[in-house]
């Protein structure tokens, strides 16, 4: 097990927002820190959810299976955000798969505990549910999208959401800066890796994007955009 | 071009609207979708000029007239970018 955490690592994270030091140390102190290489999971669809969860580096996939094995990207966690944690407050089970996409180092507090920091620090319970109204949002947005958007401009969004959570200047253009297969794109919009991968191949003989099997950079980020938004095109260009 | 024009031009256009958000309705009427953007902590003033095939010294011209500053009184402030 890591050595206890510095409560500075709880600083910049948007749950622990507006905390002073006091508040801040006992969050830490009450924390258990764990390490998750790469491909393992950090908790289990269906398993009871004995904790709420914030990532410190590393990046986490949440991945939900339904009844007939088909399988949906929720989204990726980065470091800095909450976690697993809303289970706590509804059914009591984790409603999807959270797995280390990368080597992670997380913070996990008890159920019990998490409530018992929400009452003793009021804007913990705050910051969270304006979290959790984000992600309404955002799935709402995705909601959208599946119901009327062509696939195309699914995809084109999907990955303009992983450049807003994830996105690094690189000289080629924008990199989504962590391993991203296809079928992960799949899973996020809806659709299958072959259309994904017939899309993302159009895309890359244009000039567009260049993946190679697990990086996705964005070489053009304005027809990205276009696609995305159906912006109309620019008289004299492509 | 001035050498105030040319640090306008290498904003990026996350900086360029937080610390002037004067200038987002001259976006806007230039047809820029920046505003709210995914891309706009990574692409500069100039990059988005070119992409909507703005011509850049009257696009820069339009941008600092936008809250009536003149170029240089430009105080560029670097935005935290992930």
């Amino acid at each position: 097990m890591p050595p206890p955490p510095d409560p500075a690592v709880l600083r910049g994270m948007p749950l622990f927002a507006g905390l002073d030091a006091g508040a801040l140390a006992d969050a830490v102190a009450l924390a258990r820190p764990r390490l998750h290489p790469r491909g393992t999971a950090v908790f289990t669809q269906g398993e009871p959810a004995a904790a709420g969860h914030a990532l410190i580096d590393g990046r986490v996939k949440i991945v939900q299976t339904g009844p007939d094995g088909q399988q949906v990207v929720m989204r990726f966690i980065g470091p800095g955000e909450m976690f697993g944690t809303l289970a706590i407050f509804t059914d009591g089970l984790y409603p999807a798969d959270a797995v280390a996409v990368a080597d992670c180092v997380e913070l996990s507090w008890p159920a019990a505990t998490m409530t018992e920091l929400m009452d003793r620090h009021p804007a913990i319970a705050r910051n969270a549910l304006s979290i959790i109204g984000g992600r309404l949002r955002e799935l709402q947005n995705r909601l959208r999208e599946v119901a009327t958007e062509r696939v195309e401009r699914r995809i084109a969004h999907a990955l303009l959401r992983l450049v807003r959570q994830a996105g690094r200047r690189v000289e080629a253009g924008v990199e989504i800066d962590f391993p991203l297969s296809r079928q992960d794109v799949a899973e996020m919009t809806g659709t299958t890796l072959h259309t994904v991968s017939r899309t993302l191949s159009a895309w890359e003989s244009q000039g567009i994007v260049e993946s190679g099997r697990q990086q996705v950079v964005i070489r053009k980020p304005h027809a990205l955009v276009v696609i995305a938004e159906d912006l109309p095109p620019v008289p004299g260009r492509g | 071009m001035t050498v105030a024009d040319m640090k306008l031009a290498d904003l990026t256009m996350a900086e360029l609207m937080s610390t002037r958000p004067a200038v987002v309705p001259v976006l806007l009427r230039h047809g820029l979708a920046c505003p709210g953007c995914a891309m706009a902590p990574f692409m500069t003033v100039r990059e988005a000029a070119e992409a909507y095939g703005l011509e850049l010294d009257a696009f820069l011209a339009d941008l600092a007239a936008a809250d009536g500053r003149p170029c240089h009184s430009i105080e560029v402030h670097s935005t935290e970018t992930r």
